[in-house]
């Protein structure tokens, strides 16, 4: 099979158009969820969800349920069978019916045929407690117990064998033998059930020893077109694998497509997967000449439609045929699920990606395929269900109604789309099919909105709150009520200026998903508003946010914009007061942090490797350390809030307008920049200007943010201690001060970006990097003029930058 | 077993490829493992195969042991994979190979009374857009239960040891250096693409430097290569055929005839290709130049009656010996 080439990257698109990887990329995982990694508006309840999960769309694995696969207990179960054993054995319960034909040994069932022989002979209790031994043994069906004996003991070579097994070799002439048996019971018996029996063992004993062209021929002996009996279609599937076998590709296909509409849906997967690999994993190219083979055009349709549930290409012109042919075929309503799904995927999904202000979770994009195709084949699938939602009747009509008022949508025709809603709402519709119609009908209503002004809002209010109350019962409506929040109506917010309306509607698409009835809440990719608020919101945008998240809704639509959101007062508050912090603007600082119900802390979470053990440091922002790997000893007994450590900040500056001193003020310069310091990347209490330290990044020389200059390099700090060294009349203190600014003025020195089109230059960038950084500038007066101090001798004997420049200047 | 000492002389550990279908050793065959004092055979339990028409790898001329394995030798497994398998596998197939490939070999080995091997080989001629799946499959296969506490040992040829920046150098602990089939066996102005010491010496310059412990696998076989005009038509068994050579070590079909089953054609030829004693011995020779003295394995390819009779077992004894100067 060739797959396209499809790339699929999940990003958060930030406003600026700039691309890059948040915390909740599963790009360190095993792989992305298969069944959220594109937008999609459309309900998988407009099928039936069951037999149809395998082959639902997803372009990330063979079948749709290969991740979450759980295998039923009755799964094996022919119900078919067990029915029609039930009739032949009258009074035998359904339940005994299925424990009896498959479970109960050779050895019971040669009880069962003893004990008919002579009624004195024992039968263990098992039997005497099953409803079908005893009446086959009242009404004297011996016949049926020879059969059911026959079966019951090949059951153990009707096995194929698994090529990865060094097991014991098939024994042909012992099958020879039972086909043998079965032959002869077949051509003797004069009772019609029996016979078919006979015939679907000898087909299936053929197959098993690789007598396929004999399992073919004894398929079309055995079983003519009046008969419907269950073993007929398995007969029929034995006869499809044989015919592959044997390099009959076309005729394999059309027996599998044969078996496949006759098979229940819980056992369609096996044969599927035969028609598969007869049709070299739904080849387009051979649609037409092995539909060609296909007797009737009902026949044709299945077998065709068979072909488009594979593959990750459009499959219009296969659902043309499938609706030419057969417009009631059973697959016509998975194979449009498919379909749409594919233009989410590929149309849908990108066109929202692109909008500003738009929180996509995922980016998505194929080789193939440019927009304008896309939109062409969706102008084109438009056409076809237009057709298919017209004439003539079908069952599914209202449902292709739906889809074509949906895709309308899509391409942005709001008229288009309102007229076939109202077509397909006048048409019968289940329960599913209506709600898809009002979920289309909510994006049609958000589409023809020139703005979200508050008539607007309210507008749409009952719809999105029919949207939430789905999404409280519905895993999948979750989802919508997340897709349309974070990619429809916050961008519309971010359009028109109200970024603290952006970032509500964020927040109402982070909580959009519940805990299912286990209490397991299945997160997804999140629209993460905190993120947006704490990365993209300037001053006066937050103080908008908190005013409105501080008065009583104004409007129903306030309340439900405020209500069950990601985001809070706390953390606004908390953006406000950092926001303050990053520009070492304390007292303002301390304004926002005051009004925090629960205040931020500083700690730190720390993870033992030896232990697996996780524990929360207090850490001490104040803390006097050489080597930043200290950073983290001499923790506090509890933890300091943002608010103290700017509280204390602000002492700190007051104290030097009154300082008695130099001494004094030195030292008050000194813890000053203790605490810059640690507010720093290379700090302990980074989490005081920034919400995110990835432990590979450095002083790069570019900053995405004005206080990320201090954030990478430290100037303050760095001109805090030299303001130390110069008040201090302390030669071993002036040391101490020194040194840390120097330590400072190596974190100023730029690292350069990997740079992945230039690795050469990225090289010798680098080497004059780390030539700088092992010749600090201040190393040389800080030799000369501290070099008979201890706290030198402290220094050279736990920093080797100085050590080896000490050594090399020697 | 091969400990790194560096002051003992060197050990050379004697070893055999077992490569046919059906595991029964006649009495040639014991008699050399006995005289050679062979201390391995490397046995060819399968292959792994590209199955087109279920689109998934599959194993493929599965061993049958038709008599007891020796009881003086170590076994070691091997198993083959062709290059189509990782070109066509997917991660899923991958996966499922990491652990399949442990699943038959354990077994085989059981049902077969066989010995717990100390070793296993992988036998692939990976590709530089094959290496990153073929080295994914050696990691996977390292993690399973079977393989654990066992060598890994995978076959290295000429062209992987020479351009180890496109080849890669694969996970395993140790490398078995293939020094045969070292030509273009189709091409029709090759004189002999199972060993050329020329040849080889093109490849092996720096092969001390080459990161993993190197084994060493000899031909001693023999073939017929099949032309029509200029196109390979395949190969003979060499004792399948007894034709006189010219010079050039070809026989050329003057005439339609047929010979022990052969059909050949006017304009056919035949060149047989063979391992000659100097060939071995001058090849072994720039080995030891290449290489610091180590312990090694040495093997011989392959054990088979046939084969075996176009030496001497002195001279078969002096390949393994002529390792330890």
């Amino acid at each position: 099979m060739q797959y396209p080439r499809l790339k699929v990257f999940i990003l958060a698109s930030f406003i600026s158009g700039l691309i890059s990887f948040p915390q909740n990329i599963i790009g360190c995982g095993p792989m992305m969820d298969p069944y959220d990694y594109f937008t999609s508006f459309y309900s998988k309840a407009l099928v039936d969800i069951g037999p149809s999960k395998p082959y639902f769309y997803t372009n990330l694995l063979t079948f749709y349920d290969d991740w979450d696969y759980t295998e039923d207990s009755t799964a094996f179960i022919n119900d078919a069978l067990i029915a029609e054993w039930q009739t032949y054995v009258p009074g035998a319960s359904k339940k005994d019916v299925v424990d009896f034909v498959y479970n109960r040994s050779v050895n019971e069932v040669k009880q069962l045929q003893a004990a008919m022989r002579q009624p004195a002979a024992t039968i263990a209790p098992a039997l005497k407690r099953n409803s079908m031994a005893m009446q086959l043994l009242q009404q004297k069906k011996t016949e049926a117990v020879q059969y059911l004996l026959l079966a019951k003991a090949v059951e153990p070579i009707c096995v194929s064998p698994d090529p990865w097994s060094d097991g014991p070799k098939r024994d042909s002439a012992g099958i020879n033998q039972y086909i043998n048996q079965a032959t002869a019971a077949w051509q003797k018996t004069t009772d019609a059930f029996l016979k078919n029996k006979y015939a679907f063992l000898r087909c299936k004993l053929a197959f098993y020893n690789n007598r396929f062209n004999d399992c073919t021929r004894w398929y079309a002996e055995g079983f003519d077109d009046n008969n419907t009996t269950a073993v007929k279609t398995m007969a029929l599937s034995y006869s499809a694998g044989a015919q592959f076998k044997t390099g009959k590709g076309k005729e394999a296909a059309y027996a599998f497509s044969k078996t496949f509409a006759q098979t229940a849906p819980k056992h369609r997967k096996a044969v599927f997967l035969g028609f598969l690999w007869a049709t070299d994993q739904c080849n387009i190219s051979l649609l037409n000449s092995y539909c060609s083979v296909a007797r009737t055009p009902k026949e044709q349709a299945m077998m065709a439609a068979m072909f488009g549930l594979w593959g990750y290409d459009y499959h219009l012109p296969v659902i043309e045929k499938v609706y030419q042919l057969d417009p009631q075929c059973e697959l016509l309503p998975l194979l449009v699920l498919r379909e749409i799904n594919k233009v989410e995927e590929r149309f849908l999904t990108p066109m929202l990606d692109k909008q500003p202000g738009s929180k996509a979770f995922y980016y998505s994009w194929n080789e193939k395929d440019t927009a304008a195709l896309s939109d062409t084949h969706v102008q084109d699938l438009i056409a076809l269900l237009e057709k298919m939602g017209s004439n003539p009747p079908t069952n599914h009509q209202s449902a292709f109604a739906t889809a074509t008022a949906y895709l309308h949508y899509m391409r942005k025709d709001v008229t288009a789309a309102n007229n076939w809603l109202a077509k397909a709402k006048a048409m019968p519709a289940s329960n599913a099919v209506k709600d898809q119609q009002q979920m289309v009908g909510l994006l049609i209503q958000t589409a023809s909105l020139q703005a979200m002004n508050s008539s607007n809002e309210n507008a749409l209010l009952p719809q999105l709150k029919w949207l939430q109350q789905q999404a409280e019962q519905s895993a999948e409506f979750g989802m919508f009520y997340r897709n349309l929040m974070a990619q429809v109506i916050a961008p519309a917010y971010y359009q028109q200026g109200d970024l603290y309306k952006t970032v509500l509607a964020y927040g109402l698409a982070d909580k959009a998903l519940k805990p299912d009835s286990s209490g397991y809440t299945y997160y997804g990719y999140t629209a993460n508003a905190i993120e947006f608020l704490q990365n993209k919101l300037n001053t006066p945008d937050i103080i908008a946010l908190y005013d409105y998240l501080n008065n009583t809704p104004a409007t129903a639509y306030d309340a439900f914009l405020m209500s069950n959101n990601s985001v809070t007062k706390d953390a606004v508050t908390d953006m406000l007061g950092t926001t303050y912090l990053r520009e070492f603007d304390f007292a303002k600082a301390i304004d926002w942090l005051k009004k925090q119900h629960k205040p931020s802390l500083l700690t730190s979470e720390q993870y033992n490797y030896k232990t697996y053990k996780t524990t929360l440091l207090n850490v001490n922002p104040f803390h006097d350390y050489l080597n930043d790997w200290q950073r983290y000893e001499k923790p506090l007994a509890k933890p300091m809030s943002k608010l103290a450590f700017a509280e204390k900040m602000l002492r700190l500056q007051q104290a030097i307008d009154t300082a008695s001193s130099n001494a004094v003020k030195s030292k008050l310069y000194y813890q000053l920049a203790n605490g810059l310091y640690n507010m720093s990347y290379y700090g302990n209490s980074w989490m005081l200007m920034a919400y995110n330290r990835p432990n590979s990044n450095w002083n790069s020389g570019k900053y995405d943010a004005a206080w990320e200059k201090e954030y990478y390099a430290v100037h303050t700090a760095k001109n805090y201690y030299l303001k130390a060294y110069e008040l201090s009349p302390d030669k071993e203190f002036k040391a101490a001060a020194y040194f840390l600014a120097a330590k400072c003025a190596q974190r100023q020195i730029a690292r350069p970006d990997y740079d992945w089109n230039n690795y050469d230059a990225y090289e010798a960038n680098m080497k004059v990097f780390l030539r700088k950084f092992a010749n600090n500038a201040m190393f040389a007066n800080f030799k000369k003029e501290f070099g008979s101090t201890k706290f030198y001798q402290f220094a050279y004997t736990r920093c080797s930058y100085l050590r080896d420049f000490a050594v090399r200047s020697k | 077993m091969l400990s790194c000492s560096t002051h003992d002389a060197p050990t050379v550990h004697r070893g055999f490829y077992y490569w046919k279908s059906r595991f029964a050793l006649d009495s040639t065959e014991r008699n050399a493992l006995q005289r050679l004092r062979t201390e391995k055979l490397y046995i060819k339990l399968f292959d792994v195969a590209w199955d087109e028409p279920t689109h998934q790898p599959l194993p493929v001329a599965k061993i049958n042991f038709a008599a007891a394995f020796p009881t003086q030798q170590q076994y070691v497994p091997v198993v083959f994979i062709t290059n189509e398998t990782l070109q066509k596998a997917t991660p899923k197939d991958i996966d499922n190979l990491g652990r399949n490939i442990p699943k038959l070999i354990s077994s085989i080995t059981e049902n077969n009374k066989l010995p717990m091997p100390a070793e296993i080989q992988l036998d692939c001629d990976w590709t530089a857009s094959t290496k990153d799946r073929y080295f994914l499959l050696l990691k996977q296969l390292r993690k399973t239960s079977f393989f654990q506490g066992k060598r890994l040992s995978v076959t290295i040829r000429l062209h992987q040891v020479k351009y180890t920046q496109e080849a890669g150098i694969p996970p395993a602990d140790r490398g078995l250096l293939m020094c045969y089939n070292m030509g273009n066996l189709q091409q029709p102005a090759t004189q002999n693409s199972i060993i050329d010491p020329a040849t080889l010496k093109q490849y092996t310059s720096r092969l001390n430097e080459y990161p993993l412990p190197l084994d060493i696998a000899l031909p001693i076989f023999s073939w017929w290569v099949w032309f029509e005009g200029n196109q390979y038509k395949g190969l003979i068994h060499a004792h399948a055929l007894q034709l006189p050579l010219d010079a050039e070590k070809k026989w050329r079909c003057s005439r339609d005839t047929t010979i022990n089953g052969y059909t050949f054609k006017q304009g056919d030829w035949l060149r047989y290709e063979s391992s000659p004693q100097e060939s071995i011995e001058q090849v072994i020779s720039h080995l030891q130049s290449q290489l610091k003295p180590d312990n090694r394995n040495i093997i011989l390819y392959h054990l088979d009656a046939k084969s075996l009779q176009q030496y001497a077992i002195p001279t078969l004894e002096s390949f393994y010996t002529r390792f330890l100067h």
